[in-house]
């Protein structure tokens, strides 16, 4: 047997080495048939990335959302903060000397007189007579929060004060003397 | 090639597998040591490197009066603060010259001195520009966009009605409340609580937005409540000014309390302090006078004396005595009327009309010394009130032990006895009530942020006197009111009043001088008394209780109007003022 194998020569092919060709088997009906469709994987890596997309849009429209909640929180502190020094400003201008001051200057005198009706009967009986507190000047009572602070009837008329003293409209520094007139007649 | 069939080839790749969990678990074990074992310590670094703490108010609580007018407003101020280390990144002196001229513009400070405080000390991470700017030189700043300047909020007190009822509310000092409302309420009601914020900071400075974590939450203090009215307070005060002036006197006081719950309506001291302006007023006017400094009442404890009687039943309004101008006492001292008459058979109802001194001390001899004394301390005097308010006086109430004869009945017409206007308001006040006292108080209550009240003060009455003695001495005060001397200087048409008159000696250094504090003090309306009123002026130029009658009559219509009593319409009981 070796003397056979030792004899026989290497056979070489019968023809030259041929270029590679690439082979396939050819699928048959069936194995074609069974084969999944290239549609299915087409949707399923597109619907893939929808929604990798989608998420990325969703996560963007969230953080807009907390970018206009941070503006508007910020605006709402800006409105508040306007509206307590807003409210500082009106606190001083609701004092009780410069509603007297500006009163005066609009030329409104004190009531002395006040009545009071009763209904059940409709009589009218007078109330105490008031008596000017301050007849020349209502500034015994300081505020030194008005000082600088224009009256608000600046081009109100100037009123026909019977009492003597100058009128207060058109200032527009600190309040001047306050007048609260008495009316002549009784 | 294949290389998994051979041996070598499996060799090798188990190798190359082993080096590569090898490397693969080198990282795991630092990204767990990173992210897991020394995150909480490596965080805090990284965030105490960029953090910024920084202090949140609570607001302090506002006073208001009853109908809600603000007496005393806490408001937001800014402080415009700067880092120099900050600045100093990037920026030379010219750089930071530019933008401290434009803070300058705005804030009103001077550019230069704010440079020379930056560059003096470069390392520093605060430093102040401006201080207590307010909200629109704030936003101006804020607008400019320079990276280095920052702002903090802080907390000041504003008296949006000056110096009305300032000797009330008090004011604030550099360390905090300093009198008054102010100082008495601060921890209870007040003050809030601070809170921390703390923000992130980039390595240039600049705030990052959205990075704030509360640390603490700041809690605002309530709004203190009283039962002033502002109108009648402001009213009261330019009348009992305009009364000082006229009188030349050192001080001037008005009390109106409400007689059914012993509410004070207003109370004013003249001169007092306008809270604003604190460094105007001088240090002894600084606080409440008809709180903190009693006086010798004189005759206005005249009807303290005559229901005290009534009611110990050893005298009624028609009781009488035969009165003269003066009394002479068993240690050789007189009792004199302040002007001369005859012997009078003086009723007490007469007492009071003539506020007649021998009259009561001989009313006085009926009821033992340690009866008056005792219906003095339940009138609430030798005591401080129930107010509480800071710096008030008990006033003075001898024991009997220390009573000499003279004593013995000049505490009954008021001298030897000290007690302040809001006492002595109180003691009318029981008169008024039909005989039952009420506590003393200012504060409705401290509505707190959640809206509950707290500090509300307990409204229980105790009787001092029956009513029978209560009426009666209302009576009698009105018999003073419509036929005393001063009847038409009082006179209110179509109102009951009910009034006693007070010229009370001013002792010093254990004599009485040629001084006095004169007073008035009544009850309206007199049929169903709801306010007492307690007027008084010390050291006036003319010591005559007369003077301030007008005052007192003014003080009285305002009230009337402020609280909207109706005229009078049941007719008066006339009292024999003579027997």
């Amino acid at each position: 047997m070796s003397a056979q194998t030792a004899l026989s020569p290497s056979v070489a092919p019968a023809s030259a080495p041929s270029p590679r060709r690439h082979i396939r088997i050819a699928p048959s009906a069936d194995q074609r048939r069974a084969r999944p469709k290239t549609l299915y994987a087409v949707v399923t890596v597109a619907s893939l990335g929808v929604i990798f997309a989608a998420q990325l849009l969703l996560s963007i429209v969230v953080s807009n959302g907390a970018y206009e909640m941070s503006a508007l929180n910020g605006e709402q502190r800006e409105l508040l903060q306007t509206e307590q020094a807003l409210q500082e400003k009106i606190e001083v201008l609701d004092s009780a000397q410069n509603l007297a001051t500006n009163a005066a200057g609009l030329g409104m005198i004190q009531a002395t007189s006040p009545q009071y009706l009763r209904l059940s009967d409709a009589t009218v009986s007078a109330g105490p007579t008031i008596h000017n507190a301050c007849a020349q000047d209502c500034t015994l009572v300081p505020n030194e929060l008005l000082a600088g602070v224009p009256l608000a009837g600046v081009d109100a008329p100037v009123a026909d004060t019977p009492t003597a003293g100058t009128p207060v409209a058109g200032e527009e520094t600190a309040p001047a003397v306050n007048q609260l007139p008495v009316p002549v007649t009784r | 090639m294949n290389a998994m069939r051979t041996r070598r080839g499996r060799a090798r790749i188990g190798a190359f597998m082993v080096i590569v969990f090898v490397v693969v678990g080198l990282f795991v074990v630092r990204l767990v040591d990173i992210q897991v074992v020394r995150a909480a310590e490596l965080n805090e670094e990284s965030y105490g490197k960029r953090a910024q703490s920084v202090t949140t108010h609570g607001l302090r609580g506002d006073i208001v009066d009853r109908n809600g007018e603000v007496l005393a407003d806490g408001v937001e101020r800014y402080e415009i603060t700067a880092s120099p280390k900050v600045a100093l990144i990037n920026r030379d002196e010219d750089d930071l010259r530019a933008d401290l001229e434009q803070v300058a513009e705005v804030t009103g400070g001077d550019a230069e001195q704010m440079l020379q405080a930056v560059l003096a000390d470069p390392e520093s991470d605060f430093l102040y520009l401006a201080r207590a700017v307010e909200l629109d030189t704030l936003r101006a700043v804020r607008e400019l966009g320079i990276g280095w300047v920052y702002d903090q909020v802080v907390q000041k007190r504003v008296y949006p009605n000056g110096a009305i009822a300032g000797n009330l509310v008090g004011f604030m000092g550099t360390d905090g409340a300093q009198a008054g409302l102010e100082y008495m309420y601060d921890e209870s009601c007040l003050a809030g609580d601070d809170g921390t914020v703390v923000f992130e900071r980039s390595a240039d400075g600049v705030r990052l937005p959205g990075s704030e974590i509360v640390e603490k939450q700041s809690r605002d203090g309530g709004v203190l409540e009283t039962t002033l009215d502002r109108d009648l307070q402001w009213y009261l005060q330019e009348r009992i000014a305009k009364a000082y002036n006229q009188l030349n006197a050192e001080w001037a006081t008005a009390v109106v309390m409400r007689v059914s719950d012993g509410a004070l309506m207003a109370v004013v001291d003249y001169p007092s302090v306008d809270p604003n302006n604190v460094d105007a007023s001088e240090n002894t006017d600084l606080g409440a006078r008809s709180f903190s400094t009693p006086y010798e009442p004189g005759s206005i404890m005249k009807p303290i004396t005559a229901a005290s009687l009534i009611d110990a039943g050893v005298a009624t309004p028609e009781s009488g005595v035969v009165a003269g101008y003066a009394r002479e006492l068993p240690d050789g001292t007189n009792i004199t009327d302040s002007y001369y008459h005859e012997a009078q058979n003086m009723t007490l109802t007469g007492m009071i009309v003539n506020s007649s001194n021998t009259a009561t001390s001989l009313f006085s001899d009926l009821l033992p010394a340690e009866q008056r004394h005792q219906y003095l301390i339940d009138f609430g005097f030798g005591e401080s009130t129930e107010a509480a308010f800071s710096g008030e006086s008990a006033g003075v109430v001898l024991p009997t032990s220390s009573w000499d004869v003279r004593t013995n009945y000049a505490v009954q017409f008021g001298q030897a006895i000290q007690t302040t206007a809001i006492q002595m308001a109180s003691a009318y006040q029981t008169i008024g009530n039909g005989g039952v006292r009420m506590p003393v108080h200012m504060v409705e209550g401290c509505r707190q942020p959640d809206g509950s009240l707290t500090e509300q003060p307990t409204l229980e009455g105790e009787r001092i006197v029956s009513e029978t003695a209560a009426a009666g001495t209302v009576n009698m005060m009105e018999m003073l009111y419509r036929h005393g001397t001063s009847a038409e200087y009082l006179d209110i048409p179509g109102y009951r009043v009910a009034a006693k008159s007070g010229t009370a000696e001013v002792a010093e250094n254990g004599a009485y001088v040629n001084k006095a504090v004169i007073s008035y003090a009544g009850l309206v309306p007199a049929e169903d008394p709801q306010y007492a009123v307690i007027v008084s002026a010390g050291i006036p130029s003319m010591i005559l209780s007369g003077v301030i009658a007008p005052t007192f009559r003014d003080v009285v219509a305002q009230t009337l109007t402020t609280f909207r009593v109706p005229p009078s319409t049941e007719p008066v009981t006339e009292l024999p003022i003579y027997w």
